[in-house]
């Protein structure tokens, strides 16, 4: 589904350079579940930004579902983001003025769903993550857990390919994390492929593939 | 942000409103009238736009109304002088008192042989020399009324009505109007006037005529207002008002591009997530350039409801006290134009701050800006 065949990412930072990303090859498989673990600074969020093609390598080639993608132009790479890719961060980033169903309908909408389509899909994902009740809530008016949920929700808004987590439990209390834990193993056992950030154990015990990143090299760990 | 760009909407379309009442006016005096030519000197502003500007003086002028008058189709020919007299009031004169001044149109011929060239509000046109007729202007702020007797140049006159002459809008309701003839007996006035108000059914025979003396002229009320839409006065004037409307809606841009600039400012996260999520920067800049005319739209909506309630204000504490009809009249196409100038205006004003909200980073987001 999602390769990276040398991948080297370089910061510059004053007068030095900084490779966030060192040769990197991957592939990630449909139906895969990965936890990408390091230490703070070892470049886990990079490889989650190429993955999600946010940001584009200094050098080496990502291909998704077999096209090189690192060279499409902004627009191209923003399309296959709202429908092949979801994404949850670490902070929710759910937009304040809009109910939660309006926040999970706000892709399906850029994809040019009708409105009522859009709506019964808005209301089926949050149904599919515990939040019927709260649909018209704004996301001042939902616990930290209540929200991420909702990001989730929104990541699944276009029935994407692959789902990429910054972090999903960073900011969540033990109870919420387990939540969120559980909606993601549910997710992956419905066939859905899943690249999670994490330094939580929790989180990386569901998935079944670890990769670990330190000083900008990947290796995976066995399974 | 709203209440601010729609006070400075409302200013820009109660000034715009004003300025077409005046012309509305000046228009509407001459659609109603039955004069159809109007004979001046060569060179005179009939509708002086400035303070300054001459309307003319036609020189032997009695034997030109009389010639004017012969001509056949000619129906009335009522000649006009606009002259000042000397009020003088009864009593003691005080030292230092000012001089009282009585704007004057000294009338010659039968004013009411014209067609609805005479507006009465009350009693009726002067006959006789020692009459005379206010406009409804004057007779307020002066506090005369029909029967009252006024004193001007030392000729007593008694006032028989309250009206004016269908001229040139507002200013025929702030003059007296009095037999030229009269004047003419007691020296006060000579053989001249400021312009011949004609009715014909032969106006090109008139013009004919006319065309014989060197001095004067002859012009149908559609070329007075053209000439005067075309006057240096006119141009010069409208310039003016559209500069300061002009400036006034740049403020109101800058003003709300700027504030629309802080709020994508403010916004940076809520745009990366937008752009982190997969929306094309098409729906991002529609989304903000849309914000940027819907707050115009609403600015509009409030600035049209001040201008109709300054509007009528200016009527209601202004021109009414001044005893004119009115200051300020709705104008449609005015308010269309400013409708259409102020959402494209709105476009224009959120086109930056659209553009820099496509352009935020949405790297920002995930670094957990």
């Amino acid at each position: 589904m999602m390769a990276l065949e040398q991948v080297s990412r370089k910061y510059v930072v004053g007068d030095s350079d900084v490779w966030a990303l060192r040769d990197a090859t991957l592939r990630i498989e449909k139906g895969d579940f990965v936890t990408v673990m390091g230490p703070s600074g070892s470049g886990k969020s990079t490889l989650l930004q190429i993955i999600g093609l946010l940001d584009r390598p200094t050098s080496g080639h990502v291909s998704f579902e077999g096209e090189v993608v690192d060279q499409l132009d902004d627009e191209r790479r923003a399309r296959l983001r709202l429908l092949a890719i979801g994404f949850v961060f670490q902070r929710f980033h759910l937009l304040a003025n809009m109910t939660a169903l309006e926040n999970v309908a706000l892709p399906i909408e850029a994809a040019g769903v009708p409105a009522d389509a859009r709506y019964d899909r808005a209301a089926a994902l949050l149904d599919e993550v515990g939040l019927t009740d709260r649909a018209y809530f704004f996301p001042s008016q939902l616990s930290g857990g209540q929200r991420q949920r909702v990001a989730v929700a929104r990541a699944l808004a276009n029935d994407p390919q692959l789902i990429l987590a910054d972090e999903p439990t960073g900011e969540l209390h033990s109870e919420d994390k387990a939540t969120i834990v559980r909606l993601f193993v549910r997710l992956h056992e419905s066939g859905r492929t899943i690249v999670v950030v994490t330094h939580d154990r929790e989180v990386a015990g569901a998935a079944h593939r670890h990769i670990e990143i330190r000083d900008g090299r990947l290796r995976e760990e066995p399974p | 942000m709203v209440v601010g760009v729609g006070a400075a909407l409302g200013l820009v379309m109660a000034l715009m409103g004003m300025i077409g009442s005046g012309m509305q006016q000046i228009i509407g005096d001459f659609d109603q009238s039955g004069a159809n030519l109007y004979i001046t000197a060569n060179g005179a502003q009939i509708i002086p736009m400035q303070h300054g500007t001459s309307p003319g003086t036609i020189d032997q002028a009695g034997a030109i109304l009389s010639k004017v008058r012969t001509i056949p189709g000619v129906r009335g020919a009522v000649g006009v002088l606009s002259w000042t007299l000397q009020r003088q009031r009864e009593g003691k004169a005080w030292r230092n008192f000012p001089t009282e001044m009585i704007p004057t149109f000294a009338v010659d011929g039968e004013a009411t042989e014209i067609e609805n060239f005479v507006v009465m509000r009350k009693g009726r046109w002067f006959q006789r020399g020692n009459e005379v007729v206010l406009g409804q202007g004057i007779a307020g702020s002066k506090s005369l009324g029909l029967g009252d007797s006024l004193r001007l140049n030392g000729q007593d006159f008694e006032i028989v009505g309250i009206g004016k002459l269908r001229t040139f809008g507002p200013t025929g309701d702030n003059v007296a109007y009095v037999d030229a003839r009269a004047l003419r007996q007691h020296g006060v006035v000579g053989d001249v006037l400021t312009y011949v108000a004609v009715q014909t059914s032969a106006p090109q025979l008139v013009r004919n005529v006319v065309s014989d003396f060197l001095s004067i002229r002859a012009r149908s009320p559609e070329e007075i207002i053209d000439e005067t839409v075309k006057s240096q006065d006119y141009q010069g004037a409208m310039a003016l008002y559209w500069v300061l409307d002009a400036f006034i809606l740049f403020v109101a841009v800058m003003f709300v591009s700027n504030m629309l600039g802080r709020s994508v400012a403010e916004r940076r996260v809520e745009f990366g997530t937008l752009r982190a999520i997969g929306l094309p920067s098409r729906t991002i800049l529609l989304s903000v350039a849309a914000e940027g005319v819907l707050i115009m739209l609403a600015s509009y909506v409030f600035g049209f409801v001040l201008s109709i309630g300054l509007g009528e204000a200016v009527n209601a504490w202004i021109a009414r006290p001044l005893h004119y009809d009115r200051l300020f009249a709705v104008d449609a196409t005015m308010y269309a134009a400013i409708f259409a100038a102020t959402m494209g205006l709105g476009i224009v004003a959120a086109y930056f701050p659209a553009r820099a909200a496509t352009h935020v980073d949405p790297l920002e987001v995930l670094r957990g800006v």
